[in-house]
């Protein structure tokens, strides 16, 4: 024993004089850590399907960074195609995924990603060979609605996949007649958005079998909840939005509001517009509020009327009033642009007229009196935004409050309210951007809060200009 | 007032430790280094917008000691940047303290990735700059900046050996600091740089046996104000007197508060007077009725409450601007009992006052007193108690300004014009608000020890103070 000790007993000494060496020979280490700004590339090839997404998520919004879409027709925005560079993140991401390997709670996420890559046909695959392992109709029907749904969301918009998962819907029957009614709404409008007309007038009739069939099977349902009658009414309404315009829903017994609605969307199946001698009914059924005429603009500074000894609206002139604040800034963009839009469609027949208000400053400007307010606000609107349109500026009235307090309450009743125009009580403005629709005859047809050139406001305003070309 | 060179026997500085973090001999970024600075990140900027940079450069010397012996000595120092790019409107940032090249690529680099995560604007605009010109406050002392660390020993030493005389055991620690501040940012319209210095001494003296524990401390931006031995003084002073403490039912008490207690009180209160920034949505808030309506121009407190801010105020010391470029303002905020300013933006000042400029000011306050000394209010008072000062404190209610805290470091019985005797710590349930409308007395304001923002506060006698429970810690 003593001996294999003594033979080993180099050993130890070893090791004091390699580190001893060590220590000469090495580089004085360093005391500090340095911090480096990570750059590296995203290592899609070892991320989970959730850190996928988030990738893939963080992408787009790189890539959308400094684009801006107000200009864009609703139409162009839903088919405005992926960026390339999300489209490749995501084909990255979903190469080393496999669908069977996930779990059941995370597997919509990689439906998404193939999407979003574009590999439509292997979320087809995908999605028909999930829903062929659930066996209860109603799983079956909520996974293919969470998927139509999906398909209506994408950039652009798959409005094909999105109808062939319909009829999926449809041939389930009575489980899927609730499911298979919401997406044919979302997808006659976007069908309209887009303006796929064949596909609109083909869903129709798929959309009325669909509330019927809904409320066959649950018929009990639909007479025990308002709430269940109120959202079928709401979507009848958007199916009458969408071109098949006749009378204002209420609530009703279910029978007897199918069978009106069964008949008056058989009548309208397809209709964009109604001229002619329907014009007048349009007329009438677009007075909401019972068609209250539309009070004179009173405004303290006008620039760029056309006819500046006329009162504002003019009778005569189909008018669009539009009560727009600079401090909406591009989040109102779009709203300017619809507005260029019609002007451009209807050109003199149209006349656009944009009222704001006097605050005492304008954007980081120094406090401003109304006069040299009134120019900064002809500035940013008809020189710098370019609209085709007359402006009226009011001096919107304030009580200072006593010092120390001394703000400026731009409403009588001491409620400072944002975004308070002078003559708002005698025009019901309900928001930041509120626009009114004036027939000839000086009568309020439509108030809308949110312009949109491609719905009913166009419909309206061809309708008022036809029946006004109609009955001169 | 640039980084002087110290006496140090230290061997040179390694290139890569100057490369990363300047070179230790010079203690802080003067205003040259500063713009050199910023520049340098200028020109690693891509993709046009605006570069807008802050720069914090210190030192500090700190020596710590517990139970009699030095515990600590240090000398650090540090450069804080913080680098924002902003381009098409949208913003980000990042804060980094390495400031060689590569480092500061990678934070511009990262700075603009974190802007290319914002929304854009195409309306943005940049503000005008101030109008209001800054102010150039007495906040730089030399011999703070100059002082060696062996006057900090034997400072500590002039501390601790009276404790150690006496048996006792003496806690605490001395510090001094001088640093730069810049804030370069082209929407100011020029670089703004402030040296300033600072000092604190705070030491708590206790007794061995756990039974007594006295404290003493105090803040300046000049080391010279500043009397250790005078604090170490009245530290044992109260650890011996506080020793041995008997138990008082909790109660409504008139209360002697200390000034450093009277400021664990008052600084929520001066908190919220940023409470107008918001003021569009505030919904509570000591200072606010309802949502739009603030209690500006009534009565919150006595009428002998006075709390304001002057940037110029030579005990005061606030750096002359904000982190945006804003000019510090001098502000009442509260004169004589009422409330007459809150902090607000800019934009709020456009949109509702018709007014150009903020109040956006940073912290650091003055409280106006009365000419009572502590020994005035001990005579006066028939059955009270005086506190040293107050810990712990946790807010109960944001609307009323509710706390609750607990005393420490000295409570004593106060009966028939004199102090009788000590009492173990109490709990108090009470709020500021109350006690400025209870105050029955006011003594001469000094500056209190504040390390994060300067403070000057007086003693009071207020009634009716609520202490809740008792507490067995000492």
């Amino acid at each position: 024993m003593t001996r294999a000790m003594n033979r080993w007993a180099w050993l130890p000494w070893c090791g004091v004089l390699s580190s001893a060496v060590l220590m000469v020979l090495a580089p004085a280490a360093r005391a500090q850590t340095r911090f480096v700004w990570p750059t590296r590339e995203p290592a899609y090839g070892e991320y989970d399907v959730e850190e996928c997404a988030a990738a893939v998520q963080r992408t787009q919004a790189y890539a959308a960074w400094g684009a801006r879409y107000d200009t864009l027709t609703v139409k162009a925005r839903l088919l405005r195609p992926e960026s390339p560079i999300v489209v490749e993140a995501a084909r990255q991401c979903t190469a080393h995924l496999v669908l069977a390997q996930l779990p059941a709670t995370v597997q919509p996420t990689l439906l998404r990603l193939w999407l979003v890559a574009g590999e439509d046909s292997t979320f087809i695959a995908a999605l028909h060979a999930l829903v062929a392992r659930l066996s209860a109709p109603a799983e079956r029907a909520a996974r293919l609605a969470d998927a139509a749904f999906l398909l209506l969301d994408m950039h652009p918009i798959r409005l094909a996949l999105a109808d062939s998962v319909a009829h999926e819907l449809d041939r389930l029957g009575g489980p899927g007649s609730r499911a298979a009614f919401g997406v044919y709404i979302h997808l006659l409008t976007s069908a309209h958005d887009v303006g796929d007309d064949a596909l609109g007038a083909g869903d129709l009739p798929r959309a009325l079998h669909a509330i019927a069939t809904y409320a066959q099977f649950d018929s009990v349902q639909l007479r025990s909840s308002p709430q269940d009658r109120a959202a079928v009414a709401s979507g009848a309404a958007a199916l009458q939005r969408i071109g098949t315009r006749d009378r204002l829903l209420s609530e009703q017994g279910a029978a007897a509001f199918l069978d009106s609605l069964r008949h008056d969307l058989g009548a309208q199946a397809g209709a964009n517009h109604l001229h002619g001698p329907d014009s007048a009914g349009v007329v009438q059924v677009a007075l909401h509020g019972g068609g209250r005429p539309a009070p004179p603009i009173e405004a303290d500074f006008w620039f760029g009327r056309p006819d500046s000894t006329a009162a504002y609206p003019r009778k005569g002139m189909v008018s669009f009033v539009v009560f727009l604040d600079e401090r909406c800034g591009p989040r109102c963009y779009y709203d300017y642009d619809v507005l260029r839009r019609l002007k451009q469609r209807f050109g003199e027949h149209l006349d656009v007229v944009v009222v704001t208000g006097t605050k005492g400053h304008f954007r980081e400007a120094p406090p401003l009196d109304f006069a040299a307010e009134a120019a900064l606000l002809r500035g940013y609107f008809l020189e710098r935004l370019k609209l085709p349109a007359a402006l009226a500026v009011t001096n919107t009235p304030f009580v200072t409050l006593p010092a120390p307090d001394r703000r400026r309450i731009y409403d009588q009743d001491g409620a400072p309210v944002w975004g308070v125009y002078g003559i708002k009580p005698a025009w019901p403005v309900k928001a930041r951007v509120d626009g009114f629709l004036i027939a000839p005859s000086g009568l309020v047809v439509g108030q809308r809060d949110v312009l949109n050139d491609q719905t009913e406001l166009t419909d309206l305003i061809a309708d008022l200009l036809a029946y006004q070309r109609a009955h001169p | 007032m640039s980084g002087r060179t110290r006496n140090s026997l230290r061997t040179a500085t390694p290139p890569w430790l100057a490369a990363l973090f300047g070179a230790p001999d010079k203690k802080f970024l003067s205003q040259a280094d500063c713009e050199a600075l910023v520049a340098q990140a200028e020109q690693y900027a891509q993709g046009g917008g605006e570069t807008r940079c802050t720069v914090t450069s210190w030192w500090s010397g700190e020596l710590r000691w517990a139970r009699n012996r030095a515990s600590l000595a240090s000398d650090r120092r540090n450069d804080e940047l913080g680098v924002g790019r902003r381009i098409q409107g949208a913003e980000g940032g990042v804060r980094t303290n390495q400031i060689d090249a590569a480092s500061l690529q990678g934070a511009v680099q990262a700075a603009e990735r974190n802007a290319h995560y914002g929304e854009t604007n195409p309306d943005d605009h940049r503000e005008p700059p101030p109008r209001f010109d800054y102010l150039t406050p007495a906040i730089w002392s030399d011999p703070t900046f100059a002082q060696p660390a062996g006057e900090r020993a034997r400072a500590a030493q002039a501390i601790i050996a009276p404790a150690e005389q006496a048996g006792m055991l003496s806690f605490g620690f001395l510090a001094v600091q001088a640093a730069g501040h810049a804030v370069i940012d082209p929407a100011v319209g020029r670089p703004l740089y402030a040296p300033y210095t600072a000092a604190q001494c705070s030491l708590t003296v206790r007794d061995p046996e756990g039974t007594g524990s006295g404290w003493a401390g105090a803040s300046s931006c000049d080391w010279t104000r500043i009397d250790p031995a005078a604090l170490a003084r009245r530290a044992l002073e109260k650890c011996l007197a506080s020793r041995h403490p008997v138990t008082i039912e909790p109660g409504r008490y008139t209360v002697i508060l200390e000034p450093q207690a009277v400021h664990a009180l008052v600084r929520p209160v001066v908190g919220d007077f940023y409470g107008r920034l918001d003021a569009e949505r505030s919904t509570d808030g000591p200072f606010h009725l309802r949502p739009f309506y603030s209690k500006l121009g009534l009565q919150v407190a006595d009428s002998r409450v006075t709390i304001a801010q002057d940037p110029l105020d030579p005990d005061l010391g606030v750096i002359p601007f904000t982190d945006d470029g804003q000019p510090v303002r001098p502000v009442t905020w509260i004169d004589r009992g009422m409330l007459t300013h809150l902090a607000y933006w800019r934009n709020y000042a456009l949109e509702w006052l018709h007014d150009n400029d903020p109040i956006v000011n940073r912290w650091g306050y003055r409280m106006a007193g009365g000419s009572a000394t502590v020994e005035d209010m001990i005579r006066s008072t028939q059955r009270g108690l005086l506190v040293t000062r107050f810990s712990n404190l946790d807010m109960l209610d944001p609307q009323s300004l509710l706390m609750t805290g607990v005393t420490r470091d000295g409570l004593w019985l106060i009966e028939h014009g004199t102090i009788s005797k000590a009492v173990k710590n109490l709990r108090f349930t009470e709020s500021p608000l109350f006690v400025l409308n209870s105050i029955e007395m006011l003594g001469p304001p000094e500056r209190v020890f504040s390390p994060d923002s300067p403070a000057i506060v007086p003693p009071l006698k207020a009634h009716d103070f609520s202490f809740t429970s008792t507490i067995d810690a000492i």
